[in-house]
């Protein structure tokens, strides 16, 4: 049973709040355009802030939903960028 | 007139705009991503407007719609496939080794052409580097070299300044054109121009600016 949690823990990020996210490729605003329209497309995103020196995406999401990792990787994956780290926010 | 107009159709501006403006760059959009590019090129007394439709059928395959009206009633068309075989990243930095292949036509004559080519870039947040070899109606063969003077964030204002060198070459006849050009993007929004100058005679300056916008 403890493993179940802690897999669906590792895997799942279902109680939404705020992800910070290390994108590799973020080069400049234009092309991280198309990250930004992906991700505000997600149910319950409320907020996407990107830094691309940092190399960094914050997302907040309402806390009725969430997203794998494996979701979150494809989306930045069609945005023409990779996906590093994903974590929550410390704050 | 002829010659030039096909000139102008082979104007190698394609709809992505982190790129070269003469030359090409492996850069493709996103999945599902709309570029509409509107351009003004200008060659001697030939002056066109070309309109490009880009569309990314996933993130590493883009095709480009591209009309083109002369302001002396020509008119000419190109469809090209992008497609990029190598990527590698990392923080605000992206490798890429793209193929390109396609078609252009000449109204005029009804004279078509394949296209083919491969360019190799770098993007990063302070440099880019590209490179490319093409085919056409001409060999064309380009180097590209740009700076972002100042590392604005997201929802700013970016600007990245270019220098080119353009090499083209039909038959026994060789033209090299040293290019400064520059991107201004915001958001979604990018406005990219730039001027060919010819390094020996016989040759007249080139002139290209475009605004393109992405959905």
């Amino acid at each position: 049973m403890r493993f179940i949690i802690a897999l669906v823990i590792l895997v799942s990020f279902a109680v939404g709040g705020e992800l910070v996210m290390r994108v590799d490729g973020l080069a400049c605003a234009f092309c991280a355009y198309g990250l930004e329209k992906k991700l505000k497309k997600l149910k319950g995103v409320k907020r996407v802030e990107i830094s691309l020196n940092r190399g960094i995406v914050r997302l907040e999401i309402d806390q009725s939903f969430g997203y794998t990792r494996e979701e979150l990787e494809r989306i930045v994956r069609e945005s023409g960028f990779i996906l590093r780290e994903v974590r929550r926010s410390a704050e | 007139m002829k010659r030039a107009l096909l000139l102008l159709l082979m104007y190698p501006l394609l709809g992505f705009s982190h790129e070269p403006i003469f030359g090409l760059g492996p850069g493709t959009i996103f999945r599902g991503g709309v570029g509409v590019e509107a351009e003004y090129v200008k060659e001697g007394s030939l002056q066109a407007v070309a309109t490009e439709v880009l569309y990314g059928l996933t993130e590493d395959v883009s095709l480009t719609l591209r009309a083109l009206q002369g302001f002396e009633r020509f008119r000419g068309g190109a469809f090209r496939v992008k497609v990029r075989v190598w990527k590698d990243y990392d923080r605000g930095k992206v490798d890429a080794l793209s193929l390109i292949g396609g078609i252009t036509t000449d109204a005029v004559s009804g004279t078509s052409y394949l296209l083919g080519g491969v360019a190799v870039g770098r993007e990063s947040r302070r440099w880019y580097f590209f490179a490319d070899m093409r085919t056409a109606d001409r060999f064309y063969a380009d180097t590209a070299v740009g700076i972002r003077p100042w590392l604005t964030e997201y929802l700013k204002p970016d600007l990245v300044l270019l220098s080119e060198l353009n090499y083209e070459q039909k038959g026994n006849k060789r033209f090299l054109f040293v290019s400064p050009a520059f991107f201004f993007t915001y958001r979604n929004l990018a406005v990219k121009g730039g001027v060919q100058i010819p390094t020996s005679g016989g040759e007249k300056e080139r002139y290209a600016l475009s605004a393109e916008v992405h959905f």
